[in-house]
């Protein structure tokens, strides 16, 4: 019994669950998570529904305890529906953990993982790859996008000063800069290469879920694995950032030590995200926002939450996506903002009723 | 016991401190003094290792601070800086429980002990009630106490404060003081100051040091440091310094040249 | 000092003194001699070097045999026009928006304004079928678009009282990067379309556009003057609202028939020849430490100087990559950034250091 966690309350009065070890879970955040995840649940199952090939929920149910479905709704379940409704979660998980850290590291609640010129670098990279090496392999890909980031980053912190004393908003106007050198040398080679390669060049930018297959879930696999190490270690140090370097040191965080840290935690996770899909602007922005309109977050359960948000937000815009039909297929970046801009302007709007009516 | 031995800061190619040497004896509350750009709060900043040092070096406790790690130094020292910015969403409870970062084994949260220091933190600065609240909507002066009481739950031999009183009124001032001043005594903790105004100085610090252009000019206990002499080089302005009822007050009176302004 | 002097120090930013009005002078006849020498010699080099009597030839009056001649009159002079009314129109978009926002990283590529009017007429080009004219008016309701979706982010998401207005220039460069994102998927939807949006979705500076610009030249020009109309006024603003509003300016009236102005003839601009960047950013930062703050200055020199560096950036594109000739707004855009790290480094970084 020494582990089950103990109810009591916290300093400013809301009620947690306690651990041995001091570490506390509110238990507010505890019924969002869970209450997150059945909408994820329920929605999955919406998207696995989805489709011309007709799977009744029953079936699912079926197929999931081991039973074995006829051979077309075999292919569709397991090698298209599954491999895209897990890598939908995933890259949502992904880009909203590391837009919400970067809005800690930033001090800015406008800050998203996009404007660092982040993706922007792994685009660069990937794209002179393909121009390169028509050839290479997704490992390669997946490689050389990581270096791009961690190029960008390294350039970042370089370019800045590297010190402790650096304002994070210079951080982030600087990454806008490189951004924009970064995106016109993307534009040159869209324009520049033969047709057929600026075609597949494009195409690979605007990204999809259409060609999430089972093998590029296990190369996004260990990243989310990562992710979750990168929450519990990273977690405490970010309320302490948005105090200012200044108070931040004086409690005892290392700038110059965790800065580059946590610069390339969110370096790997959106890097990872933009291979797999191609870059999602806004979601950095949105679901941490919207977690904390849900419930009041700090630490690790912000990160943990808002990365739940992320996911149901990627999977509610791939559903939107496939339900509607049109001549002109809807890019993932374009439903995710009709279905998140409203819910964020709703929890904005409420929030403000919310602040009247207190006073 | 803090030490500053023969150190030197420059931002670019000025000196902001030139060879200043100091210590800052245990259970003393010490007053910084000086005018705008003088160094003071630079001095907080490289007592707290936030700066490069050109020369010299700071000793805690006979260790110099740059082998110290943050962590390390954030249970003996606690800073509070001029200018403190809170995210919106954050309540004062939140904030005080930030300070026992430095405590914490690794992966393991608050023992009963840091709860209860939190606890008592927000008690002696009278926020107890206050607590749910968030702290930008709190006003000047108890948002100001919010963060006194976030430096106290850290709970360190030696406090540094960089102006604690700025945008306060009269009153806050006071009790802000007031409240710093008991914790030197009944605490016994070491507590280091920058101020503004010399006539809170007077009633308040053991000590005053007083600075200008990176130099210190003079130090030592409060009646027999501020003088007309000391305050007129220190700040070139002539000035009444007079004993009133057992305390004294600095009335100014006349700038003392006119390269002052100019 | 004495306070006297303080006074008149006051008003030598509004007023300018004789001495800085002679360095004024000057500034604006150097600028003016450059402007000319860029004209012509963008005219007579390129490809092939066009010998000036040809081009004076091909400006008054121009021979139908000679060759020289003709492709001064059909290809150079049009793309140097579109040059000229394109760097005019956006250096002064950049000094009226960083006037009105005081910020100084405000411009119409930083604030969603070229990324919305670049959607709209790709979009209606692509789901309508819109001709030129149709386009330019997409142009134009884009440019607000863009601007208004750009403030409503900012204002719902920088709920902090940020001094330098920095969440707008975030939010207007969030915008722009899904608008660029939608509009590059609307540009694969359709790939005979493609191929001819594709350069003008970067910003091309090209003769082939000349349609557009016969079509949307007066929207630039009424534009820039009701700017220059509005200067003294948006001067004042500079002193902070309260200010301004002391001093008997309708700082509402104004700021939106400004504003209105502005996007307009960015607008236009966009509809010509695509979103060409930056030049609105970098030129005001140029001209200030000649011109000093006064909005009408800083637009007279920012019109003369926008129109030299577009021109030279135009020519820069021709000539150093050949036989290639890049897009004069990629060009742009690639210097642009530089400028930009620049200028963060001068002002924030420089700022943070103490």
């Amino acid at each position: 019994m020494r582990y089950l966690p103990t109810p009591g309350r916290s300093l400013d009065g809301r009620k947690v669950l306690r651990f041995e070890n001091g570490t506390e879970i509110r238990t507010q955040n505890l019924s969002t998570a869970l209450l997150l995840t059945l909408c994820i649940c329920l929605l999955a199952a919406v998207s696995v529904h989805l489709g011309q090939t007709r799977i009744s929920i029953q079936e699912l149910l079926e197929a999931l305890s081991g039973s074995v479905l006829d051979e077309e709704q075999d292919y569709a379940l397991w090698t298209i529906r599954i491999p895209r409704l897990l890598m939908a979660f995933m890259v949502g998980w992904s880009i909203a953990i590391a837009g919400a850290v970067m809005q800690s590291l930033a001090r800015n609640p406008l800050a998203d993982p996009g404007l660092f010129g982040l993706n922007q670098g792994a685009t660069t990279m990937i794209l002179l790859l393909i121009v390169l090496v028509p050839a290479a392999s997704k490992l390669m890909i997946m490689s050389s996008a990581l270096i791009g980031g961690l190029l960008v980053a390294t350039l970042l912190i370089w370019l800045v000063g590297g010190g402790a004393r650096t304002h994070g908003l210079a951080i982030l106007l600087m990454g806008i800069a490189l951004e924009t050198v970064l995106s016109s040398i993307t534009s040159l080679l869209i324009l520049y290469t033969p047709q057929e390669v600026s075609y597949a060049l494009a195409d690979w930018l605007a990204g999809s879920l259409f060609n999430a297959t089972a093998e590029n879930v296990l190369t996004f696999l260990p990243f989310f694995v990562f992710s979750f190490a990168g929450i519990l270690l990273i977690g405490p140090c970010l309320s302490r950032y948005e105090l200012g370097n200044d108070a931040a040191m004086a409690l005892g965080l290392s700038i110059r030590l965790t800065r580059p840290l946590i610069l390339g935690f969110a370096v790997l996770l959106s890097t990872a995200a933009v291979t797999s899909v191609g870059p999602l602007t806004f979601l950095g922005i949105l679901a941490p926002h919207i977690a904390a309109f849900l419930t009041p977050l700090k630490g690790r359960a912000r990160l943990f939450i808002s990365g739940l948000v992320g996911g149901l937000l990627v999977i509610s815009a791939d559903v939107l996506t496939r339900s509607l039909e049109s001549d002109i297929p809807v890019p993932i970046g374009l439903s995710l903002t009709l279905i998140g801009v409203p819910l964020f302007i709703l929890a904005l709007r409420l929030q403000a009723i919310n602040r009247q009516t207190q006073h | 016991m803090l030490k500053v031995r023969n150190i030197s800061v420059r931002y670019d190619k000025t000196f902001v401190l030139q060879e200043l040497d100091t210590e800052f004896k245990t259970g003393r509350l010490t007053a910084l003094i000086g005018p705008n750009g003088c160094g003071k709060s630079t001095l907080l900043k490289a007592m707290m290792d936030f700066l490069p040092l050109e020369t010299g070096e700071v000793l805690l406790n006979d260790h110099n601070i740059r082998k110290l790690s943050r962590k390390q130094m954030a249970r003996e020292m606690a800073y509070l800086p001029q200018e403190c910015q809170c995210p919106d969403y954050m309540t004062v409870g939140e904030l005080v429980e930030l300070a026992g970062y430095a405590r914490y084994a690794f992966g393991s949260g608050p023992s009963k002990r840091d709860r209860e220091l939190f606890a008592d933190a927000l008690a002696t600065v009278g926020l107890a009630d206050q607590a749910s609240q968030q702290v930008n909507k709190l006003s000047g002066g108890q948002r100001q106490r919010a963060w006194i009481a976030m430096v106290l739950a850290q709970n360190t031999n030696l406090v540094l404060l960089d102006e604690p009183v700025n945008h306060l009124d009269m009153k806050y001032q006071y009790a802000v003081l007031d409240l710093v001043k008991k914790l030197c005594r009944e605490r016994g903790k070491t507590v280091i100051v920058v101020l503004h105004d010399l006539n809170l100085a007077a009633a308040f610090a053991d000590e005053v040091l007083m600075m200008n252009a990176g130099r210190i000019i003079a130090k030592g206990s409060t009646d027999t440091t501020i003088t007309d002499h000391n305050v007129r080089s220190t700040f070139g302005l002539d000035a009444d310094i007079f004993n009133h009822n057992g305390r004294l007050v600095c009335l100014p009176c006349e700038i003392a040249g006119e390269t002052v302004l100019s | 000092m004495k306070p006297a002097i303080i006074h008149d120090k006051n008003r030598v930013s509004l007023k300018p003194e004789r001495k800085t009005d002679f360095r004024l002078w000057i500034f604006f006849g150097l600028a003016t001699v450059t402007l000319c020498a860029v004209f012509i010699s963008n005219l007579s080099l390129g490809a092939t070097s066009i010998p000036i009597h040809d081009v004076t030839g091909a400006l008054f009056g121009p021979d139908t045999d000679n060759y020289n001649q003709i492709i001064v009159h059909y290809q150079r002079l049009p793309r140097t026009l579109i040059a000229i009314y394109v760097g005019a129109v956006m250096a002064s978009g950049g000094v009226i928006l960083q006037t009105l926002t005081r910020n100084p990283l405000a411009s119409t590529s930083t604030l969603g304004t070229n990324a919305g009017a670049s959607l709209f007429v790709v979009g209606g080009a692509f789901l309508f079928d819109f001709g030129v004219e149709a386009q330019g008016l997409a142009a134009l309701a884009g440019a607000f678009f863009g601007f208004f979706c750009c403030l409503s982010v900012a204002r719902m998401a920088g709920r902090s009282n940020d001094p330098r207005g920095l969440s707008l220039i975030l939010s207007g460069v969030l915008v722009s990067m899904l608008f660029v994102a939608i509009t590059n998927a609307f540009l694969l939807s359709n790939p005979m379309k493609r191929s001819e949006f594709l350069g003008w979705v970067t910003g091309n500076i090209n003769h082939a556009y000349i349609d557009r610009l016969s079509d949307f030249w007066w929207i630039g020009l009424l534009s820039l003057l009701t700017l220059f109309l509005t200067a003294r006024p948006l001067t004042l603003l500079l002193l902070g609202t309260e200010k301004a509003q002391s001093a008997g300016v309708n700082v509402k009236g104004i700021t939106r028939i400004a504003l209105a102005a502005t996007l307009l003839g960015s607008g236009s601009a966009v509809a010509i020849c695509g979103p060409v960047g930056f030049i609105g950013l970098i030129v005001p930062h140029m001209v200030r430490p000649f011109v000093g703050n006064n909005v009408l200055s800083l637009l007279a020199a920012s019109v003369l100087v926008g129109a030299v560096v577009c021109l030279i950036a135009d020519m820069g594109a021709r000539l150093f990559f050949q036989p290639y000739i890049l897009h004069t707004g990629l060009f742009m855009d690639l210097i642009g950034g530089v400028v930009f790290a620049f200028i963060v480094k001068r002002v924030y970084l420089a700022r943070a250091a103490l």
